[in-house]
């Protein structure tokens, strides 16, 4: 039964000329779970908020958006609030109460519950999404993966027809992100909700996914199953939208059919591979001076509490890129924070040659002005002038998510620095924006800096760095060059590396393979 | 949980909680009564003992310093009274009541901290949450909303500091606010999204009010009528001044004090009773 029925939709914001979104037309089946992708800035959270009539934004709507057959604007407000359900992308500003299990409760509350059934609902949702250990806690206790899935929980209480999810997992550490994707597949296959799922990030989901639909600065490039929509996108020409498994199949003169999971991948590389000549574009390590010389520091938060860090050793030579992976609550932040020295550590010694500049983890805490044009230096601007061009006035929170980091890096490097401390760089970065912070990193390093990087971003660190380490135990183990890092690790590899790893355990980035 | 134990008392409804220490504090800040006072810093203390064990004594150290001080000021201050026992060279008179009342005001304050910090114990922010869901839906919304936002400002606040140093307070203050009102923006759209004011608002109760509640707000209602009685009718009533007295007779002096001691301790009653039943039936597994 076809449920969401978009048609010719254009939506643009006041005083402005460009619609935000334009001409969009397609439709959604009970039980459909449909990808919305798209780089950041191309319409994806407007045309989720359109459907979503309590928080569209102002502005002028053309077109129509049938819900269940009938225009959405027809029903009343307590109907759409309970039928169709909006996840927000960062966890933490979707929280309205202290307590897991208020905030499990709003919206029953908000739609007049009764006693009995918000108890039945309660004791289901906690059941099913296995939040047990999580009800009796502070919402400020639970960490963003936690909250995620607190704030979806908090929305199926209501028994919606269709959920709108605005990029959910971009703010999410890849484990985090696991788990909470397996519980989008579970509730859209057991529950047969339709799920407009928005995200750049969606290799997981194309072999169950039932549509997907491409945004490109408010045009919809693409409106077809996963398999044809790439193809269409390939065929069309929007070479930078497509992703690893049309790269493979395009690189490799389109044998067979197209792969669109991972075991699918594995097979088809492993009939088509063949090893070419690659040149890595970063120069081989040049021994330089040491910059961040640490030995043996001991830190702990209380003194009853225990060591987050511990007989941690590092040392870093000027002009490297280093990056630290690890878990949550693995130490990583508190390292940075360590060679901020806005920490101290107990025992040990941190020596640090030149000034440090840290872009921390919450990205907005770093954003002292109200202009970005106020808030960059001159080597900053001149490094990133397309990015200075576009927002040089806008107001820093006004930025999405990536273009907070973009700027957030921005503005760390416009503070005297040699040593760069990132924490997160490239939390609810979409790969395009990925591609410019990589390209500022190599470009600071050349100008001789020396980074810090803590990520959870495998990937990432994979493309910038000189060395990879494993934050484990309040340590640094295994630091080594990203191709020893990833050549023995079992989880902690890039997308390809894990697909290649009978194959070839040499690769660990795509341009190993073929001519991006 | 309290040092680790976990509170029976909590078993019971906030409400019926908030009742009983309200009966308690306001019994003996009203009375003005000394023997009362001694007789809720006893049970307080023991209660605090039980679970806490000597680490109290570090508080009550704290107090009894505070509580001195009390004793010492008032005869300064206070030249009232029928006992004078010298004059100060000022020509004002040291009178022994006011000697006596300062002991008690310095009683009253151990006392009722001592009782707040067990009340503090076991009201934590969802406890006050239920007790106000009963009265006001919204209103319990609010208190929940608050907290979230205190709780969330100075974890902002502690990440600020890491990331900027040394700067002035003001500085911290404004980079609050901004953040304040930027997160206010997507809590009040959350709020839309989750069908806030699309109908009235229900309160989701997780725990209901039981027949041991019932029975614990009605015997502190009987207390406290009682108490009211006995001193409305003069059967217990102390003054310091002109002269210290207690107006009793012995029947009802006895009374009084059994009948506050008994109230005083069911706390302590509930908790070791509890802890007696569970090792009875850990003995039998």
């Amino acid at each position: 039964m076809e449920i969401i029925n978009i048609q010719n939709l254009t939506f643009s914001y006041p005083n402005t000329n460009t619609p935000a979104v334009s001409s969009i037309t397609f439709t959604a089946n009970e039980g459909d779970l449909v990808i919305l992708s798209g780089y950041s800035g191309s319409g994806k959270t407007t045309l989720l908020k359109c459907m979503k009539p309590e928080i569209t934004p102002n502005g002028k709507i053309d077109g129509e958006i049938l819900y269940k057959g009938n225009n959405i604007t027809d029903y009343t407000p307590k109907e759409i609030a309970s039928d169709v359900g909006y996840l927000f992308q960062n966890p933490y500003s979707g929280v309205v109460t202290d307590r897991v299990i208020s905030e499990l409760a709003f919206s029953m509350e908000s739609l007049s519950y009764k006693q009995e059934l918000m108890n039945r609902r309660i004791a289901e949702i906690v059941a099913v999404m296995g939040l047990n250990d999580m009800i009796d806690k502070s919402t400020n206790e639970l960490s963003g993966g936690e909250l995620q899935l607190v704030n979806l929980a908090s929305i199926l209480v209501t028994e919606p027809k269709v959920l709108l999810l605005d990029e959910p997992t971009a703010m999410l550490d890849p484990i985090a992100e696991e788990k909470f994707m397996s519980t989008i597949k579970k509730i859209n296959k057991e529950l047969n909700i339709t799920i407009i799922y928005s995200t750049h990030n969606y290799n997981n989901l194309l072999d169950i996914a039932d549509r997907l639909l491409v945004l490109d600065s408010g045009h919809m490039i693409a409106n077809d199953t996963p398999k044809e929509a790439l193809i269409n996108l390939l065929d069309n020409g929007h070479k930078d939208l497509l992703n690893v498994y049309l790269r493979a199949w395009n690189n490799y003169g389109k044998n067979g059919s197209l792969p669109i999971n991972m075991s699918e991948l594995k097979d088809y590389l492993r009939n088509n591979y063949k090893k070419i000549d690659y040149k890595p574009d970063k120069e081989d390590i040049i021994e330089t001076e040491t910059v961040v010389n640490i030995k043996d520091i001991y830190f702990r938060y209380n003194r009853n509490s225990k060591d987050v860090i511990k007989s941690l050793t590092l040392s870093v030579n000027k002009g490297n890129v280093i990056s630290i992976l690890g878990g949550n609550g693995s130490g990583k932040s508190t390292l940075l924070s360590m060679l901020y020295s806005s920490r101290k550590p107990y025992k040990g010694k941190i020596k640090l040659i030149g000034d440090t500049s840290i872009m921390p983890q919450s990205v907005e805490l770093i954003f002292t002005k109200d202009k970005v044009k106020d808030m960059l230096n001159d080597d900053a601007i001149s490094l990133a002038s397309d990015f200075y061009d576009k927002y040089k006035n806008s107001h820093p929170y006004d930025l999405s998510g990536g273009e907070k980091g973009l700027l957030g890096f921005l503005t760390a490097i416009s503070k005297p620095h040699d040593i760069l401390l990132l924490d997160e760089p490239t939390k609810g970065m979409d790969n395009q924006q990925k591609l410019i912070l990589k390209d500022y990193i190599l470009k600071i390093k050349e100008q001789g800096k020396t980074v810090i990087t803590v990520t959870h971003d495998i990937e990432f660190a994979a493309h910038v760095s000189d060395k990879i380490g494993m934050m484990f135990d309040g340590n640094i183990v295994g630091e080594a060059s990203p191709l020893d890092f990833f050549k023995d690790n079992i989880y902690y590899k890039p997308f390809i590396s894990r697909v290649m790893k009978d194959i070839d355990d040499t690769v660990y980035l795509e341009e190993q393979l073929y001519e991006l | 949980m309290w040092n680790g134990k976990s509170i029976k008392m909590c078993e019971f409804h906030p409400l019926t909680f908030f009742v009983y220490f309200m009966v308690m504090i306001g019994s003996i800040i009203f009375l003005g009564n000394p023997y009362l006072y001694v007789i809720v810093l006893m049970t307080s203390l023991l209660l605090s003992i039980y679970f806490e064990g000597a680490t109290i004594f570090k508080l009550l150290f704290k107090l009894l310093i505070i509580s001195i001080l009390f004793a010492v000021i008032n005869p300064l201050f206070s030249h009232e009274g029928m006992t004078i026992i010298t004059y100060f060279p000022n020509g004002n008179a040291l009178t022994l009541e006011s000697i006596n009342f300062g002991i008690s005001m310095g009683v009253l304050f151990i006392s009722i901290m001592l009782l707040f910090n067990v009340f503090n114990k076991t009201m934590w922010p969802d406890r006050w949450v239920e007790l106000f869901g009963n009265i006001s839906p919204t209103f319990a919304l609010m208190i929940s909303m608050i907290f979230r936002f205190i709780n969330r400002f100075i974890m902002v606040y502690k990440d600020l500091k890491l990331v900027h140093k040394d700067k002035s307070p003001f500085f911290y203050f404004s980079m609050l606010v901004t953040y304040a009102l930027e997160s206010s923006i997507d809590t009040a759209d959350s709020m839309a999204a989750r069908g806030y004011k699309t109908a009235k608002r229900t309160h989701y109760k997780r725990k209901k009010i039981k027949s041991g509640d019932i029975a614990l707000i009605l015997i502190s209602l009987l207390f406290l009528g009682f108490l009211i009685y006995m001193n409305k009718t003069n059967r217990f009533v102390f003054y310091y001044y002109p002269n210290t007295a207690l107006y009793s007779d012995k029947m009802s002096f006895v009374a009084v004090i059994a009948i506050y001691v008994a109230f005083s301790i069911i706390p302590l009653i509930i908790e070791i009773t509890e802890d007696i039943k569970w090792k009875l039936l850990t003995s039998k597994i």
